[in-house]
């Protein structure tokens, strides 16, 4: 198990004790302490987890645990991120994806762990909406966009082959799951295997991870754009979502202000909910059978704030990529 | 984490027609012999989801309508309803799910084209 860590002293005991709690055995947990200026190395070590640290600060998460990736000599590797914990059977879910050997790599549900801010509200919907409707789906056909960094598991032969994580985009996970797709392996979801990282609790950090998340997106389209024509259901989802970035954005952001405006009225600013069944239904489901419902309910006007935030961060990096050819690089944590 | 709007625009439309057509594809899987128990459940289940989520569109239009109506003036229909009560119109619909085949078909058209030039591969340089 590798977790690439800077100043996670706050968080990191709660990761190695969900870790110690799994139904399956983890054949050693390794910590790569990223030159972290905090007591990151020293908690991790008084818990009985080996640390490592690579000469100086490796820049991203991706550079960490390839740092990390020459220690692992088990079947399987595992990156879990140091503000995340599991729960206690989420590698024993995860394990039987593997029987079929071309399955390359698996991830589970995200579900944020603290639910108090607005952020982490929207954050929370935002996740519910995506790992109970549309992964599953992405999962039917074979082609799950993501297999999420903060919590996924590998096959070590392939990832080595791969030289493990790229740091050429700001998403390597998505550079990984799409790079295995084109070379014919397969990447599963399992929802049973439930992962609770921290997420952006205030617009300040917020902000930090949806740039890297938009300008990751971005250059791991550009990145992968030949290659991804021939995969059907990959390129289709790529092309929605590029589609709903640009014009979803502009009528978020633009024309149903301009309606309202116009025509002076307000109804027009309907258009920013009249959706809100195809969030509530999938969501709902989920909720209720977590019994999270209330924290749904009282969650939904947080997700519509985010998704607006969202569509501003999601243009800004197709016009900073695309448009004006600037490449952002710099890699920032969310909390 | 995908990065992009879930749950509007036709991604979310995509989705839905998914859900919707599931059932149709596992019935081809079933002859198949690849189909299971466990697959017939989660295809319910995401079919209950998308058809749940046109359900709930349908609810939407009625109840913004009726309060729209309930709050005009006199009593009277709001210019936006029309006469089944709803706010929400059918010609939108077709509009984005026509648009959402335009768009898949044209990706398919453009990458049959580049096919067929057998264009050299463009490397997007990123370092």
């Amino acid at each position: 198990m590798l977790i690439p860590a800077y100043n996670e002293a706050g968080s990191i005991a709660a990761t190695i004790a969900s870790l110690r709690a799994q139904t399956a055995p983890i054949a050693e947990i390794l910590v790569i302490d990223d030159a972290s200026t905090d007591e990151t190395s020293e908690l991790a070590e008084s818990l009985g987890v080996r640390v490592v640290s690579p000469p100086r600060n490796t820049g991203s998460k991706a550079g960490a645990q390839n740092f990390g990736l020459q220690f692992v000599s088990t079947e399987f590797t595992m990156a879990l991120d140091a503000d995340t914990t599991l729960a206690p059977d989420a590698i024993e879910k995860l394990l039987p994806a593997f029987e079929d050997t071309q399955v390359a790599a698996a991830c589970g549900f995200v579900i944020p762990r603290h639910t108090r801010s607005i952020w982490e509200r929207g954050r929370y919907v935002e996740y519910l909406y995506a790992f109970c409707y549309c992964k599953p789906i992405q999962d039917y056909f074979e082609k799950p966009l993501i297999s999420s960094g903060c919590f996924s598991m590998y096959r070590t032969e392939v990832l080595k082959k791969h030289q493990g994580w790229q740091t050429r985009t700001l998403a390597e996970d998505m550079d990984l799951t799409w790079t295995y797709y084109i070379e014919g392996y397969k990447v599963r979801f399992i929802p049973e295997a439930v992962c609770y990282p921290i997420e952006p609790h205030n617009f300040h950090f917020m902000r930090k991870q949806l740039k890297r998340w938009s300008h990751g997106f971005v250059q791991n389209v550009l990145l992968h754009w030949q290659d991804t024509r021939k995969i059907w259901f990959l390129n289709s989802m790529i092309t929605l979502v590029l589609w709903d970035t640009f014009f979803a954005s502009l009528v978020y952001l633009f024309i149903l202000p301009l309606l309202a405006l116009i025509f002076l009225n307000p109804l027009f600013l309907l258009g920013y909910a009249i959706d809100i069944s195809s969030i509530i239904v999938p969501t709902t489901y989920t909720a209720f059978k977590r019994g999270e419902l209330g924290l749904l309910l009282g969650s939904i006007p947080s997700f519509f704030i985010l998704r607006t935030v969202n569509s501003i961060f999601m243009l800004e990096a197709l016009w900073s990529e695309v448009v004006m050819r600037r490449s952002f690089r710099s890699y920032e944590k969310g909390h | 984490m995908a990065a992009g709007i879930p749950g509007i625009g036709i991604g979310g439309i995509f989705y839905l027609i998914c859900g919707l057509l599931l059932p149709v594809v596992e019935l081809i899987q079933t002859f198949r012999g690849r189909s299971s128990a466990a697959r017939w459940r989660f295809v319910g289940l995401q079919f209950s989801f998308s058809g749940g989520i046109v359900f709930g569109f349908y609810l939407t239009g009625k109840l913004i309508g009726w309060i729209l109506t309930a709050t005009s003036h006199q009593g009277a229909a709001h210019s936006w309803v029309n006469a089944g009560g709803t706010v929400l119109r059918i010609q939108p619909f077709f509009i984005s799910l026509g648009t959402l085949a335009l768009l898949l078909t044209a990706v398919q058209i453009i990458n049959a084209v580049l096919d067929s030039r057998k264009t050299p591969r463009l490397k997007a340089s990123l370092e």
